[in-house]
């Protein structure tokens, strides 16, 4: 049954053409970041690290996170529209599974940026005429755990769409969020941020091997807070009188 | 301001009670406060003597990453409120589209007049309070308002007509994104005849202060920069082109 819930959730979103926000966002930090990195060779010598983090530290605090927003507004605001709630309510499908089908939606589509980031990456280094051979095995690290920070990201805009019924607002929430994130990795709080575990993941400020903060903090927090956000979702969903609400 | 269109505006700050929306205003003002405080606390003496034109630096920068998405926030969350129960439908059978639209602006130009007064406020009492060397540059901080509201005020209106226009409130938002991308990149990338079609990148060709780093004894030397007058008339000119072509749009449009 779950399968089927998939599958009209991607019915219902198949046509929007919010997914290629996606596609198209990345293009402009790889572009602009490459064009930042040839300009300042003289001060970027390491090649695939430097261009890492152009790539990828204005787009994991300030970006990334306000699209996941969109994203996940855009999830549920279908629900929200012309009393939807009603019918979602009474179709004979527990509603975890609605739950569960639009977050997977979210994490695929997730995915599928990480996965655009890296190729944008390898093609920028190559324009950029790099010597090294491109570190296949770090980058898919430094994205694998992008996406796990990103899913922190996503549940919990998910869960103020969820509550906040209006579009724009979890969207402006997750940009200062972002920027908070920001802040709070400078200071060196950066793992216990939701907003900054993607950055983190990502190693944006620093390309190093190594997560700084170690693997396993990193794993705990960003799954505690993932559960979490979940759970709370899934109580709200449970408890409040979604259809009384529109 | 004629009747109809007092009347329009006051209806329009009407529809918006109890939506709260000074609400992200009042947090990115909290925000930059906090940035702008943490960075006041680890000021040398150098940039305590430099410390207004700091602060004229440095907040362009912040405006440029986070402003074009609170306008592209405000800018959905006034139009939207149309969208919904076919609102626009009734609301054309009542006022005239040209009014509607002009309402919905003066409104966001409201908040967003208080947002920048907000940060005056903010950059003068920190001032104050840490010391920053007379004379309080009021001649720069006029033209740091002006600038920076006309460069916020055009995005919103591009925000706003995009709103209207298109019922998909994503599309309104992503393109606020996106801009923000290009205002944020235009600070590093000065590129003058690309800069200069690029809307959200005003907030760099603006700038009131320049800087001087020395790389060798990591210090920095602020230095004022006349006002570019020729780049805000120009944008002027864009805003009023823009408002022209929104207004035809709009009364074209099929609800």
């Amino acid at each position: 049954m779950f399968l089927r819930v998939v599958a009209a959730e991607y019915l219902k979103e198949k046509h929007s053409p919010v997914w290629l926000a996606f596609f198209i966002l990345p293009l402009i930090p790889a572009v602009l970041g490459t064009a930042n990195y040839s300009i300042n060779t003289d001060l970027l010598t390491g090649q695939w690290e430097d261009l890492w983090t152009q790539h990828t530290l204005f787009n994991c605090y300030f970006f990334l996170p306000a699209l996941m927003g969109i994203y996940a507004a855009w999830l549920w605001r279908l629900e929200h529209q012309q009393h939807n709630w009603n019918l979602v309510l009474t179709v004979p499908t527990p509603i975890v599974y609605v739950y569960g089908a639009k977050l997977l939606i979210a994490a695929l589509l997730l995915c599928c940026t990480q996965v655009w980031i890296g190729v944008l990456f390898y093609l920028s280094g190559k324009m950029c005429g790099f010597t090294e051979s491109f570190p296949l095995l770090l980058v898919c690290n430094w994205l694998a755990c992008g996406w796990l920070g990103g899913m922190t990201i996503c549940v919990w805009q998910m869960l103020l769409s969820l509550v906040v019924r209006s579009f724009a607002v979890p969207v402006g929430i997750a940009l200062l969020g972002g920027f908070a994130g920001l802040a709070a990795t400078a200071k060196g709080w950066g793992l216990y941020f939701p907003y900054a575990l993607m950055a983190v993941g990502m190693r944006a400020n620093t390309a190093h091997a190594e997560l700084d903060c170690g693997a396993a903090p990193f794993l705990f927090f960003t799954i505690s807070y993932g559960l979490l956000f979940i759970l709370l979702a899934l109580l709200f969903l449970d408890k409040a009188e979604m259809a009384a609400r529109e | 301001m004629s009747m109809k269109l007092w009347n329009t505006l006051q209806l329009e700050f009407f529809k918006l009670r109890g939506r709260m929306l000074w609400l992200l205003p009042v947090l990115l003002l909290l925000l930059q406060a906090a940035w702008m405080w943490w960075g006041m606390k680890s000021m040398s003496h150098q940039e305590i003597i430099q410390g207004w034109q700091h602060y004229l630096y440095q907040l362009p920068v912040l405006n440029a990453i986070m402003l074009p998405v609170l306008m592209a926030v405000m800018g959905s969350r006034i139009a939207d409120i149309e969208h919904k129960g076919q609102m626009l439908k009734l609301l054309y059978t009542v006022e005239e589209r040209g009014y509607v639209l002009l309402a919905k602006l003066l409104c966001g130009g409201w908040y967003l007049l208080w947002i920048l007064l907000g940060q005056l406020g903010t950059m003068l009492a920190i001032g104050m309070y840490k010391g920053f060397y007379p004379p309080v540059p009021w001649g720069y901080f006029a033209c740091y308002i002006l600038f920076t509201f006309l460069t916020s005020f055009c995005i919103y209106l591009v925000q706003l007509l995009i709103s209207l226009l298109i019922k998909n409130q994503a599309i309104s938002l992503i393109v606020g994104i996106a801009g923000s991308f290009c205002g944020l990149f235009s600070l590093f990338l000065n590129i003058t005849p690309v800069n200069k079609l690029i809307l959200w990148s005003y907030y760099s060709q603006l700038f009131l202060c320049g800087m001087n780093w020395d790389r060798a004894g990591r210090n920095t030397e602020m230095y004022w920069v006349a006002p570019n007058w020729g780049s805000f008339l120009l944008l002027a000119a864009g805003f009023l082109v823009t408002l022209w072509i929104g207004w035809r749009l709009l009364e074209r449009k099929e609800c």
